[in-house]
Order: structure tokens, then C-alpha cells, then sequence
């Protein structure tokens, strides 16, 4: 029967078309607002696991976990080097890693860390060798892919955290050299420069004691060279605050607590102190999602709307046709169509109407959100793509193919009232 | 006998109808049941055909009566024995003539046969417009279509609801003719139901319904 149902969607072919447009239309939305919403939510939830608490300057604690864990937002300002150590001291304290944040290269952040950063993120060397010696970088591997650059290359910082910082503002006189290339890993670190925080502090002129690194080589490294030692990053130096110099400080720093009762004691004692805040990132990443949260229940129920016209679109349409064809229905009854067949050629009907509806706004969706996340870096930048598909997208497609069945299910049902010989004598 | 009617009657609640009537047909006879407008003659037809049951007396095709039958055996019945040439419902609208003769053969449950309905539609002179919708037929094409759409079923009982009344005089011998030829052809029963008295001299029995629905005189 699916050839008679898709003849008859043929024989009024704009309608039909209408109505999978229409149906399309509301299927993009929700897996557009799907897709969005989703991803962001899990680009959250990676970058900032592991990371029970972030240390800043004072200032707003949603920047501050905006500019230390995903790095979309400037820095609150700095602090002292000391913090760091104090930190580290605290039996509360698991894990304390610094950031030194102020300059970028055609986009991304040039971060200034110590090695316990990549293990935050799961990250690990796909080429070359980490960083051991000031004014060594190694990329995140969306840097890599979108720059081009590859180890033993060097490159220019620029002052400035954004994508507009350009080449006037590029610190000549300190060039980095690329060691290695970090495997993906899906997270922030897919997006960042890492060096070490000395490095931030050469670029910027602060002085501190050369740390003794085993294999640094500021030779040349135009010429390609590099080793290929892959593999987890070393550590390599003494204590940080051993090799700074007075004043220095850092950008923020990522803490991890030792125990349960660090999340209650630590954030109070931070905050009481004037220079520094201690931000919680559960409690953040949630009210800034919170922001989101309207607008994308706003939109979603815009789509439902526009999914429930088209159902009243699929019905109005079939409720016409099973009258304008209702001597069609007659005479398959007479050739020999059961009226369950008949029945379930309308039903049908709504059904592939639904289903193209439904792939075509997957489709449509997909691509959407995937034009969008290219045109605007900021929307990759929070982890939103359009490859990939999620598992509730199928229950977007089968509520999709469920409204279908509804809105054919009355026309299809009239079959079974229909007075055949009435509508046989009508016919005459 | 192929098809017995013995004093059935079928009267609408609005007034007219049919019967009480008698009369029987053999496989491969040829039938015409000439009668005015509002004499009953589609409602024969319907009765036949087991769409009505009929309110006194019996219809028995190939010896069953349709109207015992529970409504699924009835389709069955129907499906294997008889089919239907409507004046005016003829196609499937959305299907091609040659779709509309595939369709008929799978609803009646035989095996596709291309070659079959390729000759078919050959001998009713229609083969170039298999590809067409009814839409696109001129009424004498849609007619030719209607039969061939019937025959191809293979019915031992063809029924034809006023075949020809908008067919001119030479269209309508020619449809008078097709119908013989092909009911002959293919050892079928064929009844046919009119009013148009043109048909007469051509049918080799004749039988005369009253305004009333009731039988007015035969002719053998």
C-alpha cells in the first residue's frame, strides 16, 4: 500500500510538500535548541571537572570561572604568587594549578600553567615533546588544525585575550616555540596555547631565576627539527614560587579539595581575605546556564507550536482528502481492499509525510547549528556543533512520527464509518 | 448458475428501490437489465456485489449467498468472483491506468502479470495511455480503462452500472460491444444495468424493470 499512499501524496504534491516543510521547520528547532543546549551543557561539565573551586581577584565570580575554565570571558585581574602557596599548604587542598592569562595568538589563549593542567583535562601529546623551558609552548589541537603550526615553529603573542588582538600588539622581542601538539580531547584545552607561567612572565618583563630544563633547546626551529617524545608531560622544574620574583603573581588559580569538608571551610576563609574570591563552578556554570535556560524553553515551545500546526496542517489536509476521495476509497473497497488496508493507506500517508517532515528537519537542524558554530567562533568556542547526533534526537524523530500518525488517525478512522453504497450511489 | 436472485428486494427509507425480482445467469451468458431512472438498477447492482443485504428473498453467487456471509468472507467473495464497471468511478485518480490494473490484480489476490495487462490494454486499444491518469482520459478512454481495470481480475460475474449513458450513439455501440467481446472472451458472466435502450438489439437476453423495481417483461 505504500505505493498508493505515496501516489496520492504525489497527486497533490504542494500540499504534501507544504506540510513536510512545515513539520521540517519545527523538527529543526527543537534539534537546533537540542544540539545547543546539549552541547554546551556537556562542554561545561568537561572542562570544568576536577575543578571543585577557582581562586581570582575580586570581582564577579561567573567571569571569573567564565575566564579561568572556559576562557570566554577577560580575567577579574590577578593574584599574588603567594595564594598559590598558601593553597598548596592547606591539608584541604588536593590540587592547586595557576594561571597566568594576558595574551593570545590569532585567537587563542596563550596560557601560562604547570603540567598537572593537562592531566586535569585528560590531555596528551599526539607529536612532539611538552614544554620544559620558558618560551615553549604546546597547542590544544584545534589551535594546531586552524593555524597550521607544528613543532619547531615559532610564533608571536599578542597583548589581549580576544580574537581582535593583532600584529601591532604582538610582543616581538619574546617568540614562542611550538614542542608539541595535544591529541583532542573535547574540552577547553582542544582550544588553548599552554606554556609555562614563566613564559607569561618573560613576555610581560618580569623577572625570575632560569629554571634548570633538561633538554631545552632554544635552537632554531625553522628547520623542523623536533623529537617525538609522546607521551605524559614531565614535570620539570622546582616549586613556582621558588623561581619568582617578588610581586609576581598569576591569573587564577584551579583547586581541587582533598575532601568534603575543604568545599565548606575553604571558599568562606578565601573570601573573608580583600584581595582574593573563591568561586564555586557547580554553582556558577548553573546560573549561567540558567540564563540560557528561558530563552531556550522560550524557543523550544515555539517549535512545539510550529510542530502542532503542522500536525493540524497533516490532518486538515488528509480530513479533506479522505472527502474529496472518498469514491477512490469506495471503489478500492469494491476491487477488494479490506477497509483495514484502506485504513492504513491514509495512515500511511500522514506517516511519510512525518517522516520526511521529521529527516529533512534533522537534516536542516544539523546543518543549522553546524553553519552557525563555523560563522561564529564564540558558539564553537562553548563546545556547539552540528556533527554528531544525540540519542534524544530519536525521540524528537518519533515524536515526530507519532503527531503524524495522530493527525492521520481521524481520517483514517473515517474509512470504517464509510456508508459504501451510499457513496457508490452518489458517484452515479 | 453463476448468479441466482430469487424474489429479492431491497426498498431505501427515502422510497425506491428494488424487487421483488427473480431471474438467474450462467457462466459465459450475457444479461441486459434495462429500466428507467430511480428503477433500482445500481441498488441490484449493490445487492450483487453483496454491498446491500437484501430485506427479502436471496442472491446467491456461484451458489453462496453473499448476504450470510460475515463481512470479511463477503469481501472475499467478492475479491474472487465478480467486478464492478461503474459509469462514472471508474480509476483509482491517483494511480496510472496500467497502476490502477496492477493494483486491481494484487487487491483481488493474483500474482502480478505485466505481460497480462500489456495485452490486455493492447486489445482494448488503450496500451499508449497506461502511463496516464485518469485525469488525462477522454470519457470513452476512462471507459475502456474502467473494463480493462475489471477484466484484468479475471471475474467469472462482471457487472456494469450504466455503461454507456454518456457515450453518443457510436461510442456507446462500441462499449456495448467491447463489454460482449470481452465478458465472451474471458468466459465471464456479464450483467448489465441501464437505462439506455440503445443497448437492446445488441444483448442476445434482455430483462425490462419497471419504475416500481420490478421485473416488466424479459426478453430471451
Amino acid at each position: 500500500m505504500i505505493g498508493l499512499a505515496l501516489a496520492y501524496l504525489r497527486d497533490r504534491a504542494g500540499q504534501s510538500l507544504l506540510n513536510v516543510l512545515l513539520l521540517a521547520l519545527a523538527v529543526a528547532s527543537l534539534v537546533a535548541l537540542l544540539l545547543v543546549s546539549t552541547r554546551v551543557e556537556d562542554r561545561f561539565a568537561r572542562d570544568s571537572a576536577g575543578i571543585d573551586l577557582v581562586v581570582g581577584a575580586k570581582g564577579s565570580p561567573l567571569q571569573l570561572i567564565l575566564s579561568a575554565i572556559f576562557h570566554l570571558d577577560q580575567p577579574t585581574g590577578n593574584v599574588p604568587l603567594a595564594a598559590l602557596a598558601m593553597l598548596r599548604a592547606d591539608p584541604g587542598v588536593a590540587r592547586a594549578i595557576p594561571l597566568a592569562l594576558g595574551d593570545s595568538f590569532r585567537g587563542f589563549r596563550i596560557v601560562g600553567t604547570e603540567p598537572a593542567f593537562l592531566d586535569l583535562h585528560g590531555s596528551r601529546l599526539a607529536e612532539g615533546r611538552p614544554w620544559r623551558a620558558p618560551m615553549e609552548a604546546v597547542l590544544g589541537a584545534e589551535v594546531a588544525r586552524r593555524t597550521g603550526a607544528a613543532p619547531g615553529q615559532k610564533f608571536l603573542g599578542s597583548h589581549g585575550l580576544g580574537a581582535d588582538s593583532g600584529e601591532a600588539m604582538a610582543h616581538d622581542h619574546a617568540p614562542f616555540t611550538v614542542t608539541g601538539i595535544l591529541a583532542p580531547t573535547g574540552t577547553v584545552a582542544d582550544r588553548l596555547i599552554l606554556t609555562s607561567v614563566e613564559s607569561v612572565w618573560d613576555v610581560h618583563g618580569i623577572a625570575h631565576p632560569e629554571p634548570s630544563a633538561p633538554g631545552h633547546a632554544h635552537g632554531d626551529a625553522r628547520d623542523g627539527a623536533h623529537d617525538h617524545a609522546h607521551g605524559p608531560v614531565a614535570p620539570a622544574s622546582p616549586p613556582l614560587a621558588a623561581r619568582a620574583a617578588p610581586g609576581a603573581d598569576v591569573t587564577a588559580i584551579l583547586v581541587s579539595f582533598a575532601s568534603p569538608a575543604a568545599a565548606i571551610r575553604l571558599p568562606a576563609a578565601i573570601n573573608r581575605q580583600t584581595a582574593l574570591q573563591a568561586a564555586v563552578p557547580a554553582q556558577e556554570t548553573a546560573r549561567f546556564l540558567s540564563l540560557f535556560a528561558g530563552a531556550i524553553a522560550g524557543a523550544r515551545v515555539l517549535a512545539l507550536l510550529i510542530a502542532a500546526a503542522a500536525a493540524l496542517s497533516i490532518f486538515t489536509v488528509l480530513l479533506a482528502a479522505a472527502r474529496t476521495r472518498a469514491g477512490d476509497l469506495a471503489l478500492l473497497r469494491v476491487m477488494g481492499a479490506r477497509p483495514s488496508t484502506v485504513f492504513g493507506t491514509v495512515l500511511l500517508e500522514g506517516l511519510l509525510v512525518a517522516a520526511a517532515g521529521a529527516l529533512l528537519g534533522l537534516l536542516i537542524g544539523h546543518l543549522a547549528v553546524e553553519l552557525a558554530a563555523r560563522a561564529f567562533p564564540a558558539l564553537a568556542g562553548i563546545g556547539v556543533t552540528g556533527l554528531g547526533v544525540l540519542p534524544a534526537e530519536l525521540a524528537i524523530l518519533a515524536g515526530a512520527l507519532g503527531l503524524g500518525a495522530l493527525a492521520a488517525l481521524l481520517p483514517a478512522a473515517a474509512v470504517f464509518r464509510a456508508d459504501l453504497a451510499a457513496t457508490l450511489a452518489r458517484a452515479h | 448458475m453463476l448468479l441466482e436472485v430469487g424474489n429479492a428486494s431491497y426498498r431505501h427509507n427515502g422510497g425506491g428501490g428494488v424487487g421483488p425480482l427473480s431471474f438467474a445467469l450462467a457462466a459465459g451468458e450475457a444479461c441486459l437489465l434495462l429500466g428507467p431512472s430511480g428503477s433500482g438498477k445500481s441498488t441490484l447492482i449493490q445487492l450483487i456485489a453483496g454491498l446491500l443485504t437484501p430485506q427479502a428473498g436471496t442472491i446467491l453467487v456461484d451458489g453462496t449467498p453473499m448476504h450470510a456471509l460475515a463481512p470479511a468472507a463477503r469481501d472475499d467473495l467478492r475479491r474472487r468472483t465478480i467486478a464492478i464497471v461503474f459509469q462514472s468511478l471508474r480509476l483509482v485518480s491517483a494511480l496510472s491506468v496500467h497502476a490502477n490494473l496492477a493494483l486491481a490484480r494484487k487487491l483481488a489476490g493474483l500474482p502480478a502479470d505485466p505481460a497480462r495487462i500489456a495485452t490486455l490494454l493492447d486489445r482494448l486499444a488503450i496500451a499508449p495511455l497506461a502511463g496516464r491518469l485518469p485525469r488525462e482520459l477522454s470519457q470513452g478512454e476512462a471507459q475502456r480503462a474502467a473494463l480493462a481495470r475489471a477484466l484484468v481480475t479475471e471475474p467469472r460475474l462482471l457487472l456494469a452500472d450504466e455503461p454507456t449513458s454518456a457515450l453518443d450513439d457510436r461510442a456507446a455501440a462500441a462499449a456495448a460491444t467491447l463489454l460482449l467481446d470481452s465478458a465472451r472472451a474471458a468466459g465471464a458472466a456479464l450483467l448489465v444495468v441501464t437505462h439506455d435502450s440503445r443497448l437492446r438489439p445488441r444483448f442476445p437476453r434482455a430483462i425490462l424493470l419497471g419504475a416500481d423495481g420490478r421485473i416488466a417483461g424479459a426478453r430471451a
